[in-house]
């Protein structure tokens, strides 16, 4: 089984150099930060319940990670109220989608024949 | 470029891409109950009034009926939006495409059947399927990937 290793770093794609594991996003690299960029990805906007739920994490551990991608440049951070429950809504930035799909494309390379771009 | 800070093999690829695919159905799953309950409750209130305003007379009931049923979508948005925990992208063209079609077909089964067959209930039991009809099948479209 074929190893690659991960140079990239946010901002910093690794262009001009063969081997994808250079187009590989170290902030996305992370297997949560992976999950949450996916499930933004898919959406124009997300609830943050929705996305702990669906990354299956607790509230402390989403938010330190969206801290980390929102730093990042990658997504944004909406507070707001639906009524009067305050609701907080989580997206990708055009940046993030960019970066995403990078990454995607890369993890496609490296993974070979036969795995499609989810 | 920085110097490698892990590794990652074939089958750790696959397995991110594994992942980013079941987020991504996750959403849509997400967002096809909201669909579902959002546009089927909205063509199921319509079904049941819509009948109604050609069937009851004017000044006799018509008038409060299109008030309850303006009043029944009113509340299934505002409810649906506050429910609304996803909003999958490409989506709001959709969500437009089934209003706007919704909109012509109630506009005209309304006005034909208010100007030529009031009290007829052969014209306003039909029509009442075929008016909620966009917004069924908009569930279900809507739903789709």
């Amino acid at each position: 089984m074929g190893v690659a290793a991960v140079t990239a770093t946010a901002g910093d794609p690794g262009a001009g150099q063969a081997h994808p594991r250079h187009r590989l996003d170290a902030v996305i690299h992370a297997p949560m930060r992976l999950s949450i960029m996916a499930t933004l990805a898919a959406a124009d906007r997300a609830e943050f319940g929705f996305v702990r739920d669906t990354v299956e994490v607790s509230d402390s551990v989403l938010s330190k990670q969206v801290a980390t991608l929102e730093a990042a440049g990658y997504i944004e951070v909406c507070n707001g109220y639906v009524g009067k429950r305050p609701r907080t809504w989580l997206s990708i930035t055009a940046a993030g989608r960019r970066a995403f799909e990078d990454h995607v494309a890369a993890l496609v390379a490296i993974a070979g024949p036969g795995d499609a771009r989810p | 470029m920085s110097e490698p800070t892990s590794d990652i093999s074939v089958h750790e690829a696959r397995a991110g891409l594994e992942e980013a695919a079941r987020a991504r159905r996750a959403v849509q799953s997400g967002e096809r109950r909201y669909w579902f309950a959002y546009l089927g409750s909205a063509g199921i209130a319509i079904l049941i009034l819509f009948p109604l305003i050609g069937l009851l007379p004017v000044g006799g009931g018509s008038g409060a009926v299109t008030t309850a049923w303006s009043a029944a979508i009113g509340m299934i948005v505002s409810y649906g939006a506050s429910r609304r925990l996803v909003r999958r992208r490409g989506r709001f063209a959709r969500h437009a495409v089934i209003w706007a079609t919704w909109a012509l077909v109630y506009g005209t089964a309304l006005a034909v059947g208010v100007a030529f067959f009031r009290g007829q209930l052969a014209y306003w039991l039909p029509m009442a399927v075929v008016v909620s009809a966009p917004l069924l099948l908009g569930a279900w479209w809507a739903s789709r990937p």
